[in-house]
């Protein structure tokens, strides 16, 4: 019973430890500023530099505990946890912001000033020059996600991420703080990189026929193989039935012979093949004009029921 | 005299408010073309079912009126054709139609001879041919993806690409798939002719072997996984059209595969051929885009029929005697079914009146759609 309890324990925290890891690896570092002179404005109307994160995950993620930097240096796997810990710069914990709701995103102003508040980070980022950013695990070690963004990115724009690893220069109009970037970038950059280096389709057309066939002659081949087992199954199953017994059958009565018959029909009707053989059967007929020749007199045989006999019964009374 | 001088007032502003005040000449226009596709519907027999909604809602939405915030036009926001439009708009009518096509297709034909899913897959370079035709003609590579996907000739996937890659083109490219659709019966049979010998119309193909009932039920669980994986992006159309197809072949669902394609395929038809129609509003359709995209639509149409009765041609080289395919069946892997496997059936039997190839034309017929999603898909994901 002991040792029931203890794996159960076991389990739990496996379980919360792993759903806690998978949690931060929803956190990605998704939109980041470096030179911030006309657009947004931190809680005290500032201007300055700034990173987005985003939870990519339909669930909430505390990002608080969580370390940012601008240091490259961090990456040296020879440093030790408090080492690495005192080069970057920790998101407080008590915030409610910093508990991001599902793809929610939340900016951090990297001014140098943590005085300011929870979204303030103690380092700055300097324009013109290359700029590392990386977003670590509470303990100091574990990396969640990183980036470079390129000196070259002009004021205002953004270094912006989309479809969770493709990085692409955003215009002042484009930037998105504190929301989901716009895909309308990410698609005209699609367009345009088609437009440039497959101007005349030949690449979509050999890469769109290429799938497409592909994947049809994997559904061909499949359901080839498979049609093929199917029919050794039936054989065998035939093969297995027992035979039908060539003593002739006992001579039946009218009734019990029409009452099989209809059976039979019946039977028949509900079987595909009986239902192919018959039409089979009425095309070769039509084709070879093979088909019954008609007396062409209609006969009606009466039904028997209540009307007809009332009827004779009036008639009868009448005529006596 | 203030009363009359009021009326008069109210009289003269409600002159302007009606349609004949308003109406432009590209009005006029349109209106004649919505009712052409409803006499072509009616007198000819030409797709009626789509026709008849798109053309009327070509007259609807070409009804002129003045824009003062009545909230009845199409594109005006919180009006009731909005509403209808939105179906259009974030491409949801296409997948539900795809759901009625599953729940009412037989994949029999297709399962008896797996290799005429190539047929189909081939006939997609129509799509593909028209994608470079349309570059060349100076689209931008997603309008040109839009305007190509006509080419296998699907309505629904038509919408559905065209919604996403090019909604501004959107009206002219569906009201285009559905015309060449309904012209398939012109535009087919001389391909066919000019493309085959007399020899070749007169093959006899194996009879189809029997397909068992789980086989039936495997292939649209297999079929979605497959193709889905391949192509994640075609999954709203792949995904309702297996869906459909498994509710029909599970024989357990009959109630609900009745319903997909009979009352619900019919409603979505009606409103997605209404709005289709509506969105075709003159300043919008009447343009040198439209000629162009016509064009494209004609040549498309053409490519696929014709690269899908060439490919079994080619595919004749590699097969025994006695498993000949006859090319006629090619033109069915364009995915207007069954009208193109239609079309098979009798081109073979006027040179051979015992040469019944409906069954056989329309495993290829089926597996243009199937192929015109994945393509669909593939041009989705490259390009959205």
């Amino acid at each position: 019973m002991k040792s029931k309890k203890t794996l159960v324990a076991i389990l739990c925290c496996v379980a919360g430890i792993t759903a806690y890891a998978q949690g931060l690896a929803n956190l990605k570092i998704t939109e980041v500023v470096v030179e911030n002179t006309d657009g947004l404005v931190d809680e005290y109307g500032t201007h300055t530099a700034w990173i987005e994160i985003g939870n990519t995950s339909w669930s909430s993620t505390n990002v608080s505990g969580c370390f940012l930097t601008c240091d490259p240096g961090v990456l040296d796997p020879n440093l030790s946890a408090p080492q690495r810990i005192a080069r970057m710069s920790q998101i407080p914990r008590g915030d409610e912001r910093t508990n991001l709701s599902p793809k929610g995103h939340l900016v951090f102003f990297a001014d140098g000033r943590t005085n300011l508040g929870t979204l303030h980070t103690n380092f700055t980022l300097t324009p013109g020059q290359e700029i590392f950013v990386a977003l670590y695990e509470a303990n100091g070690t574990v990396l969640i996600d990183s980036v470079r963004v390129p000196a070259t990115l002009p004021a205002n724009n953004s270094w912006s991420r989309f479809d969770q690893q493709k990085w692409l220069a955003c215009t002042p109009d484009k930037v998105t703080p504190n929301s989901a970037n716009d895909n309308t970038v990410a698609k005209a950059d699609k367009i345009a990189e088609f437009k440039e280096k497959d101007p005349h389709g030949f690449a979509m057309t050999i890469l769109g026929m290429g799938i497409v066939l592909s994947g049809l002659l994997i559904l061909s081949i499949l359901f080839t193989l498979f049609g093929n087992i199917m029919h050794r199954v039936n054989c065998k199953k035939d093969n297995a039935q027992p035979k039908p017994s060539t003593q002739p059958a006992k001579k039946a009565d009218a009734a019990t012979e029409i009452a099989v018959a209809s059976l039979a029909l019946h039977q028949a009707l509900a079987d595909d093949d009986a239902v192919k053989a018959v039409i089979a059967m009425a095309l070769y007929e039509y084709e070879h004009d093979a088909h019954d020749e008609e007396s062409g007199i209609i006969t009606i045989i009466p039904q028997a029921s209540p009307w007809p006999q009332r009827s004779l019964a009036m008639n009868n009374h009448f005529s006596k | 005299m203030d009363t009359w001088s009021f009326l008069t007032t109210k009289f003269s502003d409600f002159l302007t408010f009606t349609g004949f005040a308003c109406a432009e000449w590209g009005n006029i226009v349109m209106i004649l073309v919505g009712a052409f596709f409803i006499y072509l519907a009616i007198k000819k027999d030409f797709e009626p079912l789509l026709l008849i909604p798109i053309g009327f809602g070509i007259i609807l939405g070409n009804i002129p009126f003045k824009a003062v915030g009545l909230e009845i036009g199409l594109y005006e926001d919180n009006s009731v054709l909005n509403f209808f439009y939105s179906g259009v708009r974030n491409g949801w009518y296409p997948p539900l139609i795809f759901l009625g096509i599953g729940a009412l297709t037989d994949f029999t034909a297709l399962l008896a001879n797996p290799k005429l899913l190539l047929v189909g897959g081939a006939a997609q370079f129509g799509i593909f041919g028209a994608y470079m035709i349309a570059l060349l003609m100076g689209f931008e590579p997603n309008q040109a993806a839009g305007i190509a996907i006509i080419g296998g000739a699907d309505g629904p996937t038509a919408i559905f690409l065209s919604s996403k890659l090019a909604p501004n083109l959107m009206g002219a490219i569906a009201v285009c798939a559905y015309s060449y659709m309904a012209l398939v019966p012109l535009i087919q049979p001389p391909l066919m002719r000019l493309l085959t010998t007399k020899k070749e119309r007169t093959i006899h193909m194996k009879p189809q072997r029997q397909v068992s009932q789980t086989e039936r039920i495997i292939f649209p669980i297999v079929g979605l996984l497959l193709t889905a994986f391949l192509v994640p992006s075609g999954l709203p159309l792949l995904g309702m059209l297996f869906f459909g197809n498994l509710l029909k072949e599970s024989t357990k669902t009959t109630r609900l595969a009745k319903t997909a394609g009979s009352a619900l395929n019919d409603a979505i038809v009606m409103l997605l051929g209404l709005t289709v129609g509506c969105s075709t509003q003159a300043s919008e359709f009447l343009t040198w885009n439209t000629i162009m995209i016509f064009i494209l639509g004609a040549l498309s149409f053409v490519i696929a029929s014709s690269s899908g009765v060439l490919f079994v041609k080619f595919m004749n080289l590699f097969l025994s005697k006695d498993k000949k395919l006859n090319p006629l069946i090619g033109n069915a892997g364009v995915s207007a079914v069954p009208m193109a496997a239609r079309i098979s059936n009798q081109i073979g039997l006027e040179y051979d009146r015992k040469n019944f190839l409906l069954m056989h034309a329309m495993g290829p017929n089926v597996a243009g759609v199937i192929g015109s999603a994945l393509a669909a898909g593939v041009l989705l994901g490259f390009l959205n």
